[in-house]
This record gives structure tokens, C-alpha cells and sequence, in this order.
């Protein structure tokens, strides 16, 4: 399904409300102090309780998997799958905002390496249950490993792969190892996302204070292309990996194993909650946290176009709500393939829609991102 | 592939729009770019015959001698190859030509043996893993037979991401490589592919078996390179489609094709997917020229390259130099500070990239520095990354926060109504 068509389907309850836009070349430009309001509400006010609410979850699955370790059984296992969600629930609202502490070291690939290319994890994961090195049982040494091993995806493959949950159960050698293993793991998600929390204040100072006394931030504006950035590169990850990988090039190709969290049947739970965090750098608010257009949307000068943009915004929302959980499910479904194209085609359309009217409104777009290159 | 546009001509255009400094025309520097790509190409050509000299060699007589000699030639031939890669991203022509010659990582069961312990058996992303065209004249890929008897260029231009699996990569550089050194099973310990000569040898001395074939396949390689290059190099030349798509128009296509190309390969590409994610892995499959431990040079010359098209300034592999007007000019008329400042910044990252080269010439080569455990190494790589992550900033403030202001370009739209260019 193209741009065009979602483009054309899209705007024609609102189509009405475009007219009388002004185009961006013709505004002024933005005072530097408009900016600097964004990063400060959004990065001071916004974000911390949610890194507060990652960091209680992980704590929280690090405690019921510890737990469910000192005697296995099937309900326990219930309990740490639940665990599990909870906290990739809210780690998928904070993903996309890649910046600072985030993305430092390569944190945010620490707390899920994904996608995994060259099935590097898939290959690392069956000679770690081989050899069943004891460095990978202890979350210090484990936060040294490779990356592939010590964050969600690999903690995933331990609680939901049929396989490994029966051996977790029965607690034979593998079984054992797999739970120390992973415990060691969600212990590891514990001090990520504590470091991530206690290192976020200091950036969101230094962002919200960008100035020329700054290095690294010498303008306002400098500093918020990272929060539009963030929105846009986030919509192309949910299109191009989240949803294009899984599609393939055709529906013959299609294949769900190449989705994200398809183990744990959760790939386009992911991606609501992706929406839900990409959303807040555009509104202000996040759920209970913040206020409703003191993010980039206070810098659209159209009302008409701000309306217009949350309106398709909550069209893909309500889209993906009738939808399964998982792009496995979607798939087994007649017309599965074509429902996650037409998808896919809405999201491509977000994305012009932050490219050409965000982004032109703003004077935010351009640069580079991680997915430039192959 | 693909090539993410990254600079909305409308923001170039605005900051072309007066003239302010005495600047080099775009044209200019636009010629030397060319230039420096038609000269970087022909050195990767000539690096190329050379290789097919010593292939030639070691297929007609087999020997120690002969074969160390191949893989020198390949090396050789990294050099100015690499320098080439900061025109993939902007260039279509390009980035749509170089996965034929380049493409990486690749499951190398598809072209000749593999120890199955370390690379395993199958792959659920590709029907083609352990194929091995070079044992077996018939070939079942995915329910089709193909006829593999004759090894020769149009097979392996056949069987090249067949399936649309990118890693069945069964020609250019990297098949080459595993083909004179074999996998380095070596993990994250010292050494590279320690392929024996007399997988060449004819007779009772062939070893791992299908010599001929294994020779063979070395040569249409070799020879489907050259031409691959021969034909990228005719683009850069005088009338060439390459060239004629940078020299075109007000030149704002041709400056966004430098800026992207500078931008993509030091972030997401080199920066990223080429060195931040073998550190993050500490992985030894994640290593460019990882059959031969020749990454560090890889590295290297990719960030020569970026600073060559920034300073207008190329070293040919005979000595002479291709120099002209530059990108650095026409930001330096503009700011004189941030050009000083992309400078210092371009010269950090090829000076991180030279600390790796001399890392590995000491003994520790690129799959070593990224093991777990080996701080230092880790270190080593890491600045390099930093480096390339920093001059991105740099570079993104050319265009978002300094522009190339004080260019005339004559007759142009995009200067006397931009509207006409939106």
C-alpha cells in the first residue's frame, strides 16, 4: 500500500481543515527560548518518571524471577512471563527516545539488541547453552558480554521459547543454568536502568541549558533536532525494521520469525507502545505525565495542522488496536500480509507527515541517523 | 541498499542564497570530487589487474610463494577501494553498483567449505548457507536446480544474493578474501584464515578437494571484479553518467551527494554497523575483512576517504596527487571556525583509525581489540567511534546551523526563485 493511498484515505476526514495553511519557507524564524521551553518540559518533567517506572519494573521482574528460581513451577513461570511484559511494556514507550544516556556506550542496544542481522544473537545463544560458561550467571560479568546476550531479547528466548520453558520447569542441567542465566540478566536490566535514570538529570540539564556557553548544544534549536529526530527516526524504525522486516519483500517472502519479541508473541504490542512514547516528544504529554502541547506541537503555528496531524496520529492508533498482538497472528490470519502492508503504508505515512509539515514547522528536520549506511 | 536522503534541497537552497566571501565556484569543487572518484576507482581497477596477475599465477603453478603473493596483491587493492566508499551514500549509481563488488558480511558455505562446528549447518534466513558451489557441479537452492558444472563470471553474477538473501554474496572482494584465506576460526584470538596453498594444488596434493574448481572460481571472481570496476570507473570519467549527475544543474545535488556521503559512512555504516556493533558483540563474525584480520586497514582508509573529499585532496597508489577546490573551501569562506573545527575532527577519527592499524601491526588485530575483557583494545576501537560520531555533529552543522553560504551559481533557480526549486 503506498504513501499516496494512505495519504489520500487519511486526510479525507480532515481535508477540509488544510486550507488557509501557510507554507513553512514563508514563517519566521523560531526564537531560540521556544526550544528551550521543549527541552525543558520534555526532558526535566516528562521523562524521569517514566525511567522511574522502567527501573521499578525491571526490578520487579528481577525479583519475580529470582523467586520463581528457588522453586519452578508453571504458575511461577506465569508470573515472570507477566513480569517480563510489564516491563517491556514501558521499555517500549522509552525506546524511541534515542539521545544521551539512552543511546551512551550503547546502552539502549545493551537493554535489547535488535534487530539482529546477521543472526549474531541466534548463533551466540546456542553456544552459550553448549558451554554454559558461569560468566554469563553473574550480571556484572554478564554486562561485559556481548550485547546480544545480557538484554531483553535474550532473557525472551529463557522465559518463552517452548524449549527452554519446559526445561526451566523441569530444572534438568540446561534447565538450571538457564534460570541462573537468566536472572543474571534481568539483574543486569536492573542496574541499566538505574544508571539510565541517575544519568538522565544531568543531560536534560545540559539540553534544557543549551546556549553558546555549550559544547556540545550551542543553540536551543541544536538541541531539539534530537528530539525530532528521535520522532522521526522512530517512525522509520517501526516501517522499516518493526514491520518491513517481517513483510519481506513480497507476501511470499513474508516471515514472522523475523519480527521483534515474535517469541513471546508480543511484536506489535511493541509497537503500540512505541507509538505511545513517539507520540508524547510531539504532544507533551504521556499518560499521566506532562501536559498536552508543550512538545513540538507548540511550535506548529496552525491549529488547523495541529488538529489535522493528532487526528492521523489516532487513526493508526485505533488501525493497530483491531489488530492482534504479534505479526505471527496477523499472518495466520487469510488476509494477514495485507492488513500489516496496509499497516505499514499508515506509518509511512506518519513519517511524511513529521517529515514535511513537522519538520518544516519546527525547522528541525535533516541530519543523520543510525540508519543511514546499509 | 539504499541511500537516505538526508538534506531537504529547500535547506541547502536557503543557505546558498547570497553571496558573502571570495569561494571556490561549486562547479569547482564539484570537478575535484569527480576527479578524486575517477582516480580512486582507476587505482582500485589498476590494484585489481594486479590481483588477476598473481591469481593468474597461482592457479597455472600452486605454490607457497604464489599464493602469498595473491593475497598481497588483495590487500594491496583494500587501499584504494576503501578510499572509494564515502561515494556510496549520496551517489545512486554507486550504491546501487557496489554491493557487486563489496557486499558484507557473507555466509560463505554458499561458495566453498566450512568448519560447520563454528558456522553451523543451516540457516532459517537462508535455503543457500552451505550450498558450497565449488563441491558440487548441481545445486539445489530453494527447489531449483542450477547447473554449477562450468564456474565462470555469469554462475556467480547468478548466484549473487540469490534468494534476496543479502549475505549470499558470491562475488567482489569479500568472496576473494575467503577464497585465499579461509575462515579464521580462530574466535578472538590472535591469527586470521589459515587456508594452505595446496587447496590449489593439482593432483594427489589438492587439498579439502575440487581444486580445479576452487581455482576456478577464484578467477571468475577476480575477472567479474574488473569489469564491475571497469564500469564504475567509465562513470566517473569525462561524460560519465557519475559524473554528469554531480556536475548537473545549480549544484546543490552535487554538494547534498558529498555531505550525505561524508555523513552516512562515518555514522550509521562505518561509525555504527561496521565497528560499534562488533564492540557492543565482541564478536569476531562482525569484522569487515574478517577472513584476512585486515579491518583496522579498512577502517582506516574508509576515514581517509572522507577526509580526502572534504580536503579536495587524493594520493593516487603511483605517488601523484588529484587536488582542486574543496568542500572545506566553501565552508571556510563561509566559517572559518567550524572548518577548522571539521578538520581537526576529520584528522581524529583517521588518526584513531591509524591507532588500529598500528595496534594490529603489533600483533592485535581488529577481532582481538573487541574481545571481551580486553579493555584496551575495546578503548582503541571505541575512540574511533567517538571520532566518527563526532565529526557527524560537525558535519550536520555545515548544513543546519552554518550552511554553505557565499556561492554563485550561475543562472540558477535555486538561487534567483527558490520557490521554482520547492
Amino acid at each position: 500500500m503506498s504513501i499516496q493511498f494512505w495519504r489520500n484515505t487519511l486526510l479525507s476526514t480532515t481535508a477540509a481543515m488544510f486550507v488557509g495553511f501557510s507554507a513553512p519557507v514563508a514563517q519566521a524564524d523560531i526564537p531560540d527560548e521556544n526550544y528551550q521551553a521543549i527541552l525543558s518540559h520534555l526532558l526535566t518533567e516528562v521523562v524521569p518518571p517514566k525511567l522511574d517506572a522502567f527501573h521499578d519494573a525491571t526490578s520487579d521482574l528481577a525479583d519475580t524471577i529470582g523467586e520463581f528460581c528457588r522453586d519452578t513451577d508453571t504458575d511461577g513461570l506465569k508470573d515472570v512471563q507477566g513480569a517480563f511484559h510489564s516491563a517491556m511494556d514501558i521499555w517500549q514507550e522509552i525506546q524511541p527516545w534515542r539521545m544521551g544516556p539512552m543511546v551512551a556506550n550503547g546502552r539502549d542496544q545493551h537493554i535489547e539488541y535488535w534487530p539482529d542481522k546477521h543472526g549474531t544473537a541466534k548463533r551466540q545463544f546456542r553456544k552459550l547453552v553448549f558451554n554454559k560458561p558461569a560468566v554469563y550467571t553473574d550480571p556484572i560479568k554478564l554486562s561485559e558480554g556481548s550485547a546480544a546476550l545480557q538484554g531483553f531479547p535474550a532473557l525472551e528466548e529463557v522465559l518463552f521459547d517452548d524449549k527452554h520453558a519446559k526445561q526451566l520447569i523441569n530444572a534438568d542441567e540446561d534447565g538450571i543454568y538457564l534460570c541462573q542465566y537468566g536472572t543474571a540478566i534481568a539483574t543486569n536490566l536492573q542496574t541499566i536502568s538505574g544508571e539510565l535514570r541517575d544519568e538522565w538529570p544531568e543531560f536534560a540539564q545540559a539540553m534544557s541549558n543549551a546556549g553558546p556557553d555549550s559544547m556540545d548544544y550551542p543553540t536551543a534549536k541544536f538541541a531539539a533536532t534530537d528530539l525530532y529526530r528521535a520522532l522521526h527516526e522512530g517512525l522509520l524504525i517501526i516501517s522499516s525494521q518493526k514491520l518491513g522486516r517481517p513483510l519481506g519483500e513480497s507476501e511470499k517472502d513474508g516471515k514472522a520469525s523475523r519480527a521483534e519479541s515474535e517469541t513471546s508473541k508480543r511484536s506489535l504490542r511493541n509497537v503500540e507502545h512505541n507509538l505511545i512514547g513517539l507520540f508524547a516528544i510531539y504532544d507533551g504529554k504521556w499518560g499521566d505525565v506532562g501536559e498536552e502541547g508543550m512538545g513540538l506541537a507548540s511550535l506548529i503555528d496552525s491549529s488547523l495542522l495541529d488538529r489535522s496531524f493528532r487526528l492521523n496520529w489516532q487513526t493508526v492508533q485505533d488501525r493497530l488496536s483491531e489488530l492482534p498482538t504479534s505479526v505471527g497472528e496477523l499472518l495466520e490470519q487469510p488476509d494477514g500480509y495485507a492488513k500489516l502492508s496496509d499497516f505499514a503504508g499508515q506509518i509511512d505515512f506518519l513519517t511524511s507527515l513529521v517529515e514535511n509539515d513537522v519538520g518544516g514547522n519546527t525547522k528541525l528536520g535533516g541530519g543523520f541517523n543510525s540508519l543511514d549506511g546499509d | 541498499m539504499k541511500i537516505t536522503k538526508i538534506l531537504g534541497t529547500a535547506a541547502l537552497v536557503s543557505t546558498l542564497g547570497a553571496q558573502a566571501y571570495a569561494a571556490p565556484s561549486a562547479k569547482d569543487v564539484l570537478t575535484t570530487y569527480a576527479d578524486i572518484a575517477h582516480a580512486g576507482y582507476e587505482d582500485s581497477l589498476i590494484t585489481a589487474k594486479k590481483l588477476q596477475v598473481a591469481v593468474d599465477a597461482l592457479v597455472a603453478a600452486p605454490s607457497a610463494e604464489t599464493f602469498g603473493a595473491a593475497k598481497s596483491a588483495w590487500l594491496a587493492s583494500r587501499s584504494p577501494y576503501q578510499q572509494t566508499e564515502v561515494y556510496r551514500f549520496g551517489n545512486a549509481i554507486v550504491d546501487d553498483w557496489e554491493g557487486k563488488v563489496n557486499a558484507w558480511p557473507l555466509d560463505e558455505g554458499l561458495i566453498d567449505y566450512v568448519e560447520t562446528g563454528l558456522y553451523g549447518e543451516e540457516s532459517e534466513e537462508n535455503p543457500a548457507y552451505t550450498a558450497n558451489v565449488i563441491a558440487n557441479p548441481t545445486l539445489n537452492i530453494s527447489g531449483e536446480t542450477i547447473d554449477a558444472s562450468t564456474i565462470d563470471a555469469a554462475l556467480l553474477e547468478s548466484l549473487h544474493e540469490i534468494d534476496d538473501v543479502e549475505s549470499n554474496v558470491a562475488t567482489g572482494y569479500h568472496a576473494i578474501e575467503f577464497l585465499l584465506w579461509g575462515q579464521d576460526l580462530n574466535g578472538t584470538n590472535a591469527g586470521a584464515g589459515a587456508r594452505a596453498w595446496t587447496d590449489y594444488a593439482a593432483g594427489d596434493a589438492c587439498t579439502n578437494g575440487n581444486c580445479d574448481r576452487r581455482g576456478d572460481y577464484l578467477k571468475a571472481a577476480t575477472e567479474l571484479m574488473i569489469s564491475d570496476l571497469e564500469w564504475i570507473t567509465a562513470q566517473w570519467a569525462d561524460g560519465g553518467e557519475a559524473r554528469t549527475t554531480v556536475l548537473e544543474g545549480d549544484g546543490v545535488p552535487g554538494l547534498t551527494a558529498i555531505v550525505t556521503g561524508m555523513g552516512s559512512l562515518s555514522y550509521g555504516e562505518l561509525g555504527g554497523e561496521r565497528t560499534k556493533l562488533g564492540l557492543l558483540l565482541h564478536d569476531p563474525e562482525e569484522e569487515h575483512d574478517c577472513f584476512s584480520d585486515n579491518t583496522h586497514n579498512s577502517h582506516y582508509f574508509d576515514a581517509l576517504g572522507i577526509q580526502n573529499v572534504y580536503l579536495g585532496r587524493y594520493t593516487r597508489v603511483d605517488g601523484s596527487v588529484v587536488d582542486g577546490a574543496s568542500l572545506s573551501d566553501l565552508v571556510a569562506a563561509k566559517n572559518a571556525a567550524l572548518d577548522i573545527e571539521l578538520r581537526g575532527k576529520l584528522a581524529s577519527s583517521v588518526l584513531a583509525g591509524k591507532a588500529m592499524v598500528t595496534r594490529a601491526e603489533g600483533g592485535e588485530a581488529f577481532d582481538q581489540l573487541i574481545a571481551m575483557g580486553n579493555d584496551d583494545g575495546n578503548a582503541v576501537v571505541q575512540t574511533f567511534v567517538d571520532a566518527l560520531v563526532d565529526q557527524t555533529k560537525s558535519i550536520e552543522q555545515i548544513i543546519a546551523a552554518v550552511g554553505i553560504d557565499g556561492i554563485e551559481f550561475e543562472g540558477s533557480d535555486s538561487l534567483d526563485n527558490p520557490a521554482a526549486v520547492n
